[in-house]
């Protein structure tokens, strides 16, 4: 095994250590099904195993006295409980930094060795000595073989464990001692046959099998799952030995049985890519959907109908690829919310509060790069809403709130943006306190004639804090400007709901991905702007009536409804005059509509998004740039800000145009 | 690993950890040392601290090689951890017992 190797070895084992960590969490919280002892099991087994391949003795010693206790509690001989969890969860710790010590290229730190000594003392002495190990496994599996259960069926299982096993770092005889716990073994043969000579032995090799009668209540899937991790490093066969059990049955069992594990190979199949060919692959599929715009005007131009045809397929078929690449990006949100489990349980305890963390829409897909980016932010939010947003457990006594407080994290898809809140049951904000913030700070002047929204909207404010207590978490002034900052850097917004006395919510908005959208082209003048397709909800003409360049009216009646307008001819200063007909593009946005006046209505087209350079990065209203079919440049409209900026009618004069004509 | 000669049989002795760890380096000693035994041999395995499934199957060898040569390897005072595996597994401390066993 090479060097090369060891950064896939690095981060798979940051990968398992988190799911280790969020089934010790559960463990802790006293959830812990079989399920999540296998699943920590499972961890600590593998990165022992991947260590042992790299010569990491130190990980391999470690992980070894944990694997062996979680053995243990595998084989039902110790109880899982919530100082066993917590132990282990320091032992989880523990072998992540020894696993970043190898990262930074220093495994043999003494500090952590002298620690390691003190955490397995401590585990020893909650667990008991590994001298004691068989001795207990084997009378608890006596004791539950003569417990009373359901009548016991008798079960023939036959397994050959091939060869590789015992270097895959199994031991066959843990499995047949974890068998022992799930029913009574009334007879046992070692199946010797494949030992060779004594010249082609290989000691590391594995040669054994076994046949047992088992009697046991269990279903035929828990007896098999006792082989669940061999799966792959074994031959099983486990059939009833009922005596009305035909021959066929078994047959048949055994042809599913084949089926199942396939279907279970197949599903474990993944691929491990690094994050820069895929964004390459990407990068490549946005210049071919530039190109593939490029030649299906072209060939609109030349006219032959045949040409016509193909580029439409290819167009179709960029379009399908484009859509398969980008799913490539799209990862679940769940493990970045279950992250937040051992941050919630850890601040908690520090500060005395009792919280639980809620997790809704873990299975949200969004990009990659999204998820990373947004992990600073929402960490930053759920450490304020433990810190200053749930009320200590007495206040909450005197309020008549259930002692535990509730942080909660959802994620959900909504109109072409994916939004992920915050939320949590705490005190709230009180809009007393930040509007005499805001004065005091010169934020603003006189504060009554703003709608809560936008009094909340001020603690997004550069050096705005209301914590009268001030811990070593948050609420120093700085945090929430920057939550807002990172947010708006993804093209996203954030916003915030509260009721004081029953908790605050935070809603962030991002778009689905950050690399091409569907858009909606349209021209003002000489120039082009694209809306965002799964933003705009219909086009219709704009009535003679409301031609008048700079009339008052900026609205319009809409089939009975209020709709406000806005002209991007206005907004952008483009020197032309109005074309004869203009069109209003109804766009809906985070539960707001809105008109936007345009001369030409161009069609449906996928954009690449250029993001605009740092120059021009303060421009409101404008998201990015792409380039058309034809060459010319065209401006993504920033629709959120956009509407921003005209239901503020107050500075809508200002910033664009000045932006723009500077 | 000591080696005492005794009359009727001769004894071997394996202690410490047999597992895949020792594995390789015990099979080459210990197959060594039972095929230079002409008679009988009793492997004692009072002071072995932990056996899994490889040191399970260097004894199964050990005795194979000495059955070759129509003798018999009887396992001597196994050591607790020896014991439950050899129960679990069913095999014989020695002979005499699989033949009463069948």
């Amino acid at each position: 095994m090479t060097d090369a190797a060891l950064p896939t070895f690095i981060a798979e084992s940051r990968e398992l250590l988190r799911e280790m960590e969020a089934a010790l969490l559960e463990c802790e919280q006293g959830e812990s099904g079989a399920e999540a002892v296998n699943s920590i099991f499972r961890a600590a087994h593998t990165i022992k195993g991947s260590s042992g391949l790299f010569g990491l003795d130190g990980i391999v010693a470690f992980t070894h006295v944990v694997e062996s206790v979680l053995d243990r509690v595998r084989a039902n001989s110790l109880q899982m409980d919530r100082t066993l969890a917590a132990i282990l969860l320091e032992c989880r710790d523990h072998i992540e930094h020894l696993v970043d010590a190898v990262a930074d290229g220093k495994p043999d730190d003494v500090q952590l060795a002298t620690k390691g000594e003190s955490l397995l003392q401590k585990l020893s002495a909650r667990a008991g000595g590994p001298a004691t190990t068989h001795a207990t496994a084997t009378a608890s599996a006596s004791a539950s073989a003569s417990a009373p259960v359901a009548p016991a069926a008798g079960w023939q299982i036959t397994v050959q464990f091939h060869t590789e096993v015992l270097r895959n770092g199994m031991d066959p005889l843990s499995f047949i001692r974890y068998l022992s716990t799930l029913g009574e073994i009334v007879e046992l043969t070692l199946l010797t046959e494949r030992l060779p000579a004594a010249e082609e032995f290989d000691a590391e090799a594995c040669y054994l099998g076994f046949e047992i009668e088992l009697a046991s209540s269990e279903t035929q899937q828990r007896i098999e799952g006792a082989f669940e991790f061999v799966r792959d490093d074994c031959t099983l066969q486990v059939r009833p030995k009922a005596p009305v059990a035909s021959e066929s049955v078994a047959e048949k069992r055994e042809a599913s049985d084949a089926k199942e594990t396939k279907a279970a190979k197949n599903s474990d199949r993944s691929l491990r890519v690094d994050g820069d060919k895929l964004d390459a692959l990407i990068d490549l599929i946005g210049e071919l959907v530039t190109a593939g715009a490029t030649t299906t005007i072209t060939a609109r131009k030349a006219g032959l109908s045949e040409l016509n045809e193909s580029t439409l397929r290819l167009a179709r078929l960029v379009e399908e690829v484009r859509d398969q690449a980008l799913k490539l990006r799209m990862v679940q949100i769940g493990p970045t919310f279950s992250r937040f489990q051992r941050i919630v349980r850890d601040v908690a305890r520090e500060i005395g509060k009792e919280i639980r963390l809620e997790i809704g829409g873990a299975e949200t897909e969004l990009d990659k790069t999204l998820i990373e980016s947004i992990t600073d932010p929402l960490t930053h939010l759920v450490r304020n809403a433990i810190d200053h947003g749930i009320e200590t457990a007495e206040v909450r006594r005197n309020r008549g709130k259930n002692v535990e407080g509730v942080v909660r994290l959802d994620a959900y898809h909504d109109s072409g943006s994916v939004v992920i809140e915050v939320a949590d049951d705490g005190g709230g904000l009180k809009r007393e306190r930040i509007i005499a913030k805001a004065m005091e700070r010169g934020l603003i002047t006189d504060g009554s004639s703003l709608t809560d929204g936008e009094a909340f909207a001020l603690i997004f404010e550069p050096g705005f804090s209301t914590a009268e207590q001030v811990t070593n978490l948050s609420g120093r002034g700085v945090g929430m400007d920057v939550v807002k900052r990172n947010v708006n850097a993804l093209r996203g917004t954030v916003e915030l709901d509260s009721k004081e006395g029953q908790g605050t919510t935070v809603r962030i908005r991002l778009p689905l991905t950050l690399a091409i959208i569907d858009g909606f082209l349209v021209g003002v003048g000489g120039s082009s702007f694209v809306i965002p397709l799964e933003l705009v909800e219909e086009c219709v003409e704009l009535g003679d009536e409301h031609r008048a360049a700079d009339g008052d009216q900026r609205y319009i009646n809409l089939r009975g409804q209020v709709l406000p307008f806005v002209r991007l001819r206005e907004m952008f200063s483009i020197r032309s005059s109005a074309s004869r007909r203009e069109s209003i593009v109804v766009i809906r946005s985070g539960g707001k509509r809105i008109g936007i006046v345009v001369d030409d209505l161009l069609g449906e087209m996928q954009a690449v998004i250029k993001p605009l350079s740092r120059l021009f990065s303060r421009i409101r209203g404008i998201g990015g740039s792409t380039i058309l079919g034809t060459g010319q440049l065209a401006l993504i409209l920033d629709v959120p800000s956009l509407l921003d900026l005209c239901l503020n009618t107050r500075q809508v004069q200002v910033a664009p145009r000045r932006a723009l004509t500077d | 690993m000591d080696q005492d000669q005794k009359l009727s049989m001769s004894e071997l002795r394996v202690d410490g950890e047999l597992t895949i760890y020792r594995a390789t380096e015990v099979a080459q000693t210990l197959f060594d040392a039972v095929r230079a035994q002409t008679g009988d041999v009793g492997l004692d395995m009072s002071d072995v601290t932990e056996f899994d499934t490889a040191g399970l199957q260097l004894v199964l060898m050990a005795r194979r090689i000495v059955e070759a040569n129509g003798h018999r390897l009887d396992v001597v005072q196994p050591s607790e951890c020896v014991a439950e595996v050899l129960e679990l597994c069913n095999v014989a401390l020695n002979n005499n017992e699989v033949q009463a066993a069948s």
